[in-house]
């Protein structure tokens, strides 16, 4: 068959041309911008070459730890969500009473928007007076009532943690219609062959939900590596630098009218976004076959 | 059968959109953007309306009440309507940097005065329109006009209480409870500190989670720093001394330190927030509080049994420091030079700025007790008017509004500080970088004394 | 029933399911309360009960936030904008992952690249002052649509190559072309999808509030969401105000959901079990 008259390229044309003109565009002129001493302080716009790229990768700028914090709070997030996604997914794939009713509301934490669920999350997390801590020191556990978001070696898990709780639910979701999708009649060949839990899912759960995790897991990724407004929200990248990640450091850096500087950080980030993502759809997807 | 419903409703909805929006573009293809087309049809609030809007763009909380019902006066009597935007605090820089740049601001834009940061961040000589002819300027106070102009021009108009300055409110109760007096100097303030400390009072509330509220510490000790040398402040503005090169402001943050240490903010003091200063002050478990003269009247407004003669002022003692330093900086209102509506933009100032219009502010709005307008009645409080003459000398202004550069970077210098507190880096390391970002953004500017 | 017929590790795994639901609830129950409480009791957000459910708080947020009219433009913005996107990107992602050919790859990889572009705003302004779309609300629409697309395009694309291909070909020989094959065969098929997927885009272009700050110069055409910053003062908080507000912007969220709930889960596996 003539693939090429089936599927003509004006399919793709619509989306093609918004993104094109509303996304990219705006985007390459941007990058084209960290070559420059752009600035709020002046009209003249000089490019200055590399000048930028070396303030940030200099070690007596903070830059480095922003790029370390980013790969901290992505890995975290990232085995964090997947892994309980996966069991609470294993879990409430059947057999649970009222399944709908539950998995309508684990999904709702995503509904939010992040000012709302730092909102909620700042007063929770709250040393003094929020329900945390109030609870650990209501069941004699006070030893545990923390100062969640402001002490330097805890603020950065619990921003991981709330980040979490929030997407945890979706990448359940996902994971759901993915087990769901996956043919019965496997499973009643391997219940007369008599195999056990964990051989069910090691033979055939697994394998055939293995392109849904590798799609959540690109998510995944890439969402921390970009991440920037729960952090911003609850901690603005507090205490101290102690939560600061890249675009939290980007946000700043045009705060203080230093455009070229920002432009230039958020380029890095993008290239790092783009080896990131095309290594782990190589790796996560290689084997994928198209189902004929 | 649901998503079908869904799907028609979202169909319609995009017909629909596409229809309005259809009207205007196709009506008139070839014209330039005509934004105001749009407008008449959809804002059926001013129907009443000739049509002509000034929009005006406000970080939040800028605008007060009383101001928002002079603006519907206003449209009332003229039939020109006034379109507030009010933009989150956080984003409302990167934005009105965007909009100037980009030539989309509306026609009144709000920004902080300073005579500093209006030529070098908002370039007001050409994004600004000279505002030197109007009437209200022969009234508006000299120290004040002073941050919103450039070469001798008037660009904005500041409406704002200037007196009320930041300073430390105490509870006087506690206070005579364990019969104890305002600090004259550091050291008695600490011997307060421990006495309260001692008897299960926390003695300061401070609120490092706002971000914006600690470095006051820092900034208000002015007339301290000035004392160390005369021409202090022309030698940080001139580049020919440095904050690292002053031993006094790393002993300003090293008393920092000292009092923090010593427990003297308490417990919490890492997740306090602002929001919560009035409440905590009132439940009498915190002595004091920095905070702006005239707000005791939020206090007292939470617990009802208190009164106006329970809580006192008294200037930031580090250092010794009894004057309570001048700011005649605030949010202020410029008109946009690209604007198409810049005569009913001075209109609408001018309307503010009338006598009548500036006493209404002064009387309906509860954090206003005076105005930088001559022959107008203040309100101030009786203990706000002993503050102002026993430490207002006049002399030294605040070091945001006096030294260049130092105001765009005042969040982060709250961070650098929030870092030494915690024994992350030392007072030394706090001087030195906001003297890097101090050339970051000399050298940004093209400043020739860096 | 009698409990001891349940097998514990299905009650185990009630409890579990349960447990975690609360968990998940805790916040939303939080904001409702306290949206019902007078301004007194709202200093802090805390879990006591409203001492009297104060239903003035709605009111007072519908008038001074002027929540109408912001709900209609939100629902403006985030209906059309999600039609758009997902009629746009499942007819991309379908032609893609048909295709699969080096060209077509390297085009997807292209429009995907989109998840990790930095916007820049300034750039953006100029496009938009360009193609006259600044303060207009096509051009939000647009804005949403054209930022939406490859997150669509991507998440689209794995369910799309899941179809049978000799459903195409069976088309084919009926004599279908490309248009009639897409919206005859393959839309029908993708109805789950294009819920799960519209859900998902709905939600973000409804909670989005940047966007419109900087592309929309008029009040009036501002989406809900920016409505709660009237209540937000640097100078003391109104929580009953804020959380009356954000129960009633994301109410509309939460009706679509539960709306598409059952089709999102529902829907795909039926498909899958028939295909």
């Amino acid at each position: 068959m003539d693939k090429k008259k089936i599927y003509p390229w004006y399919l793709a044309a619509g989306a093609f041309a918004f993104y094109t003109v509303l996304y990219l565009l705006p985007s390459i002129i941007g990058i084209g911008y960290s070559f420059t001493d752009w600035s709020s302080y002046s009209d003249q716009v000089n490019f200055i070459g590399l000048d930028n790229f070396k303030e940030i990768f200099s070690a007596d700028r903070n830059y480095l730890d922003y790029i370390r914090n980013t790969f901290w709070f992505t890995a975290a997030t990232t085995i964090g969500k997947t892994g309980l996604a996966l069991l609470l997914a294993l879990l409430l794939s059947q057999n649970v009473k009222g399944m709908n009713f539950h998995r309508s509301v684990m999904y709702l934490p995503s509904v939010l928007s992040i000012l709302i669920v730092s909102l909620v999350f700042t007063s929770i997390l709250n040393p003094k007076n929020g329900i945390l801590n109030e609870f650990f020191r209501a069941i004699g556990l006070p030893f545990l009532a923390k100062n969640w978001l402001t002490d330097p070696n805890l603020a950065m898990w619990s921003v991981i943690g709330v980040d979490v709780w929030r997407g945890m639910g979706y990448i359940m979701t996902i994971l759901i219609v993915g087990i769901l999708s996956i043919s019965p009649t496997y499973y009643e060949a391997a219940a007369i062959d008599g195999v056990n839990g964990w051989q069910k899912f090691r033979y055939i759960t697994y394998p055939l939900l293995k392109p849904t995790l590798a799609v959540t897991i690109v998510l995944n990724v890439l969402y921390g590596l970009k991440v920037f407004d729960i952090v911003f929200a609850l901690t603005n990248g507090g205490p101290g630098r102690a939560t600061e990640v890249m675009y939290t450091g980007v946000f700043k850096e045009f705060s203080l009218g230093r455009y070229g500087v920002g432009t230039a950080l958020s380029t890095v980030m993008f290239v790092i976004m783009v080896m990131t993502g095309l290594f782990m759809i190589k790796i996560l997807t290689g084997n994928e076959v198209q189902e004929q | 059968m649901k998503s079908y419903i869904l799907s028609l409703l979202l169909s319609a909805v995009m017909l629909a959109s596409l229809f309005l929006t259809g009207c205007t573009s196709g009506g008139a293809p070839e014209a330039p953007a005509n934004p105001d087309a749009q407008d008449t049809q959809s804002a059926t609030d001013s129907a009443s309306s000739t049509g002509e809007t000034i929009t005006i763009m406000a970080s939040q909380d800028w605008v007060k009440d009383p101001e928002m019902e002079l603006a519907k006066k206003f449209t009332e009597e003229t039939k020109i309507a006034v379109d507030y935007q009010i933009i989150p605090s956080d984003q409302y820089p990167n934005l009105l940097m965007t909009r100037l740049n980009s030539g989309e601001c509306a026609d009144i834009f709000m920004h902080q005065s300073g005579k500093f940061d209006i030529v070098s961040l908002l370039q007001i000589e050409k994004n600004g329109v000279d505002l030197s002819g109007e009437e209200w300027v022969s009234r508006f106070e000299d120290a004040v006009k002073q941050q919103v102009s450039a070469n001798g021009k008037v660009y904005g108009i500041t409406i704002w209480d200037q007196s009320d300055s930041y300073a430390y409110i105490y509870n006087k109760n506690l206070f005579a409870q364990y019969n104890l007096s305002p600090p004259e100097n550091y050291e008695e303030f600490k011997a307060v500190c421990q006495t309260l400390l001692d008897n299960g009072i926390t003695p300061v509330y401070e609120c490092v989670a706002s971000g914006w509220h600690h470095q006051l510490n820092f900034f208000d000790v002015s007339a301290a720093y000035d004392a160390t040398d005369d021409n202090l402040v022309d030698k940080l503005n001139n580049n020919s001394t440095t904050f690292a090169d002053n031993e006094i402001f790393k002993a300003l943050l090293d008393q920092m330190k000292e009092v923090v240490d010593a427990g003297y903010w308490g417990e919490y003091y890492m997740s306090n927030v602002y929001e919560d200063l009035a409440a905590e002050m009132a439940s009498g478990e915190y002595a004091m509080a920095v905070n702006m003269m005239g707000r005791i009247g939020d206090i007292l407004a939470i617990n009802p049994s208190l009164g106006e003669t329970d809580f006192g002022i008294f200037p930031a003692p580090y250092l010794n420091n009894q004057i309570i330093a001048e700011t005649p900086c605030g949010p202020s209102k410029f008109i946009y030079s690209g604007s198409q509506n810049q005569e009913l933009a001075k209109q609408y100032i001018a309307f503010l700025a009338s006598p009548e219009n500036l006493q209404f502010m002064i009387d309906n709005e509860t954090s206003f007790n005076s105005v930088p307008f001559s022959g107008l009645n203040t309100t101030h409080s009786d203990e706000v008017k002993r503050a102002i003459q026993a430490y207002k000398t006049g002399k030294s202004t605040v070091y945001q509004n006096a030294v260049i550069y130092l105001n765009p970077q005042w969040m982060e210098i709250g961070t650098d500080i929030t870092s030494m507190l915690m024994g992350q880096i030392t007072s030394a390391d706090v001087a030195a970088s906001i003297d890097q970002r101090r050339a970051d953004q000399a050298s940004a500017a093209g400043d020739d004394n860096w | 029933m009698n409990i001891k017929r349940i097998p514990p590790f299905v009650l185990f795994k009630n409890i579990v399911a349960w447990l975690l639901s609360i968990i998940m609830l805790v916040p939303l129950a939080l904001i409702v309360m306290t949206a019902f409480k007078s301004g007194q009791d709202a200093v802090t957000l805390s879990f006591a009960l409203p001492k009297q459910w104060d239903v003035s708080n709605l009111t007072t947020v519908i008038e001074r936030g002027r929540l109408y009219r912001g709900f209609l433009n939100s629902f403006l913005y985030a209906g059309a904008g999600t039609v758009m996107t997902v009629m746009l990107a499942s007819m991309a992602s379908y032609m893609f992952s048909r295709r699969r050919t080096r060209g077509s790859q390297i085009l997807y990889f292209f429009l995907v690249l989109g998840i990790v572009l930095p916007t820049n705003y300034v750039a953006l302004m100029k496009v938009m002052q360009v193609l006259h779309l600044i303060n207009q609300r096509i051009g939000i629409i647009f804005l949403y649509t054209a930022t939406q697309i490859p997150f669509m395009v991507f998440l689209i694309y794995g369910f799309v190559s899941r179809i049978p291909i000799s459903l195409d070909e069976a088309a084919v020989m009926d004599g279908c072309g490309p248009l009639r094959l897409f919206f005859s065969v393959i839309f029908p098929l993708l109805k789950p999808v294009f819920i799960s997927a519209g859900v998902l885009c709905f939600l973000n272009m409804w909670n989005e509030f940047i966007l419109p700050l900087y592309f929309l110069n008029a009040t009036d055409k501002w989406p809900m969401t920016l409505a709660v910053y009237n209540f937000f003062g640097q100078f003391g908080r109104q929580w009953n105000l804020i959380c009356a507000n954000v129960l009633l912007t994301i109410l509309p969220v939460i009706i679509v959901y539960l709306l598409c709930q059952k089709h999102i889960v529902g829907g795909l596996t039926a498909g899958a079990v028939k295909g």
